[in-house]
C-alpha cells in the first residue's frame, strides 16, 4: 500500500523563477494532488491605481516586467474607449510593433527556461543570446529594456523613425535565422523531445472549462486569440491580412513550447506587415477632461488574454481599475497537467504555462 | 439578510447566468466595484465574438451564491473578490493569504482603512538634530 507524502514546493524553490506555493500530494514519486497558493507577492496595484489616469499608465507598466508594454497598452486603450478618443493609424502600428517585439523577447525567454528546466544548459543559453538581438531593437527605439513607457492615451509618446524601421527589419533577418535554428531543435532534439513530449496533458474541454488562455489554450486545440478576434479589434491587428492564430490539438507541454516558437514567426511577420503599413502622420491624439464612464479591454498578451476594467467619474482619479491577468487564468489548469505525473517532470510542466507570478499577485 | 428587491435581482442575475451557460458562452472575468454601501458585481462574457455584461448589485451584509458550478473557471477570481473588496460569496473562501494580521481588510473599498498611512513610521525618531542649537550669546 502506497504512502501519501505531501511535498511542499515554493514559494521560495530553485525550480520556480517566481513565489508561487504548489503542495503536491505524491505516491511512490507520482502526483496524486496539488493545490497552488499564490498571494506571497501581492503589491495591491489595483488600489494603487486609484490614482491620475495619465500616470496610471506607468504604474500599469510596472505590473510586470515582461509583458510591459502589453499591460500599458491594455490600460491605454481602457481610457481611450472610456473618453472616445481614437489614436492616429501611425500610433496604433508602433503600438503593434512593440507589442510583437515584446513577444518576441518574452517566448524567447520562456523557451529558454523550459531548457533550464529539463537541465539543458547550452539551449537555456542559446535563447537568452537570441534575445539579446530583439531587447537591443527596443532599446534602440524606447530608449528602455524593460519598461517602454511607449503608450499614453491617445497615442504614444515615441515615434519609429525610417533608420530605426530599416535596423529592425534588419534585427527580425538576424532573428528569424536564429529562430530556425531553435525550431530545429525543438522538433527534432532527443534530449527536449523525451522530456517533454507526452507530460502535462490537457484536453480542449477542461481547457475551456478552465478558462486557459493564450498559448496553454491553443496547444489545446482552443481557437482563442484576441487579435483574431474581429469583433473587438485592438491596436493595429485589424489592419492586418497575414495573421493567422497558431493552434495545435495534443494538449502537451512539447506542443506549448512549440505554438510559442510558431508564433515568434508569426510576430515577425506582424512587425514587417506593420512596417510596411506606415505611413506619415501624428502618433497622438488630443485626449481633453477626464475619463467619465467604464469600459473593458482585452490584448493578447505574450502568455494569453489580458483583460483591464477602467471606471472614472469625471475626475482625474479612476474610480477603479481591474486587472485579470493571463497566468490568473491559466494556474487552474495546472491541476489536471500534474495529475499523474512524475516528480521529476513538474519543473518542465509548471514552467510551460509560461508562470508569472508577478502579474498574477498584481 | 436579503429584502425582497435584492431577492429579486439576485433571482434575475442567476437566470441570466444559467442562459449564458446554456448558450456556452465563456466566461471571461468579473470586476467587483463599491458603490459605497453596497457592491456592483460586473461578470463579463464572451459569445459568438461578443462580450456580454451581466450585473449584481447586493448589499455588503448579503451572502450571494458562487457561479463556479456553472462556470469553474470563475473560482479564483470569485475568491479573490472576497480577499479584496470582502464580497460574501457562498462557498468561495480567502486564498490570497492578505489580511493576516495587521493588514487593511478588504482594501479595494472606498472607505478601507490603512493601519500604516502614509507609510510613516510608528514612533518619531529619536535620532538628535544634526546641528546643535546655537548657544546663547553672553551680554557684555
Amino acid at each position: 500500500m502506497a504512502r501519501t507524502t505531501v511535498v511542499p514546493i515554493g514559494p521560495q524553490h530553485p525550480v520556480l523563477v517566481e513565489p508561487i506555493h504548489l503542495r503536491f500530494e505524491v505516491e511512490e514519486e507520482v502526483v496524486k494532488g496539488v493545490t497552488p497558493v499564490i498571494g506571497y507577492n501581492h503589491r495591491g496595484i489595483e488600489k494603487l491605481m486609484e490614482n491620475d489616469f495619465k500616470k496610471n499608465v506607468f504604474i500599469s507598466e510596472r505590473v510586470c516586467g515582461i509583458c510591459s508594454h502589453q499591460h500599458s497598452t491594455a490600460y491605454s486603450q481602457a481610457v481611450e474607449r472610456v473618453m472616445g478618443v481614437t489614436p492616429p493609424d501611425r500610433a496604433l502600428l508602433i503600438r503593434t510593433i512593440m507589442f510583437e517585439l515584446n513577444r518576441i523577447h518574452s517566448h524567447l525567454l520562456i523557451i529558454g527556461l523550459e531548457a533550464d528546466a529539463i537541465g539543458y544548459e547550452n539551449m537555456f543559453m542559446q535563447c537568452w543570446r537570441d534575445r539579446e538581438i530583439v531587447m537591443r531593437l527596443v532599446e534602440m527605439v524606447s530608449g528602455n529594456r524593460v519598461h517602454y513607457s511607449m503608450n499614453q492615451p491617445g497615442g504614444v509618446r515615441r515615434d519609429i523613425n525610417d533608420a530605426q524601421q530599416k535596423e529592425i527589419e534588419a534585427g527580425l533577418k538576424q532573428l528569424e535565422e536564429r529562430f530556425a535554428d531553435l525550431e530545429q531543435i525543438m522538433r527534432h532534439d532527443q534530449t527536449w523531445n523525451s522530456r517533454l513530449k507526452g507530460i502535462g496533458l490537457l484536453s480542449k474541454k477542461l481547457a475551456m472549462d478552465l478558462g486557459a488562455v493564450g498559448p496553454v489554450a491553443r496547444a489545446s486545440g482552443v481557437d482563442y486569440d484576441i487579435r483574431s478576434t474581429r469583433a473587438h479589434p485592438y491596436a493595429a491587428y485589424h489592419m492586418l491580412k497575414s495573421f493567422k492564430p497558431i493552434v495545435h490539438e495534443a494538449g502537451d507541454t512539447w506542443t506549448r513550447m512549440i505554438v510559442r516558437m510558431e508564433e515568434l514567426y508569426v510576430s515577425a511577420a506582424i512587425v514587417r506587415e506593420c512596417i510596411s503599413l506606415m505611413k506619415p502622420g501624428p502618433i497622438t491624439a488630443e485626449v481633453k477632461g477626464n475619463p467619465n464612464g467604464q469600459a473593458w479591454s482585452r490584448v493578447e498578451a505574450s502568455r494569453g488574454e489580458l483583460v483591464y476594467f477602467v471606471k472614472g467619474v469625471g475626475k482625474p482619479v479612476m474610480d477603479r481599475v481591474k486587472i485579470r491577468t493571463p497566468t490568473f487564468a491559466n494556474i487552474p489548469s495546472l491541476g489536471p497537467m500534474l495529475m499523474g505525473c512524475q516528480v521529476a517532470d513538474i519543473p518542465p510542466i509548471v514552467t510551460a504555462i509560461d508562470p508569472c507570478i508577478c502579474c498574477t499577485d498584481r | 439578510m436579503a429584502d425582497e428587491a435584492t431577492e429579486n435581482a439576485m433571482k434575475a442575475w442567476r437566470a441570466e447566468i444559467e442562459a449564458m451557460h446554456t448558450a456556452g458562452a465563456r466566461f471571461v472575468v468579473l470586476a467587483g466595484l463599491d458603490l459605497i454601501g453596497k457592491l456592483e458585481v460586473i461578470y463579463l462574457f464572451h459569445h459568438e465574438g461578443q462580450l456580454k455584461e451581466v450585473k449584481l448589485q447586493v448589499p455588503y451584509d448579503v451572502e450571494f451564491p458562487s457561479i463556479t458550478d456553472l462556470f469553474p473557471s470563475a473560482n479564483f477570481v470569485e475568491r479573490e473578490m472576497v480577499d479584496l473588496l470582502g464580497a460574501k460569496v457562498k462557498g468561495a473562501a480567502p486564498f490570497l493569504e492578505l489580511t493576516e494580521g495587521a493588514g487593511i481588510v478588504a482594501p479595494l473599498r472606498k472607505n478601507a482603512v490603512n493601519p500604516r498611512p502614509s507609510g510613516k513610521p510608528a514612533t518619531p525618531p529619536t535620532t538628535p538634530p544634526a546641528t546643535p542649537p546655537a548657544a546663547p550669546k553672553e551680554a557684555k
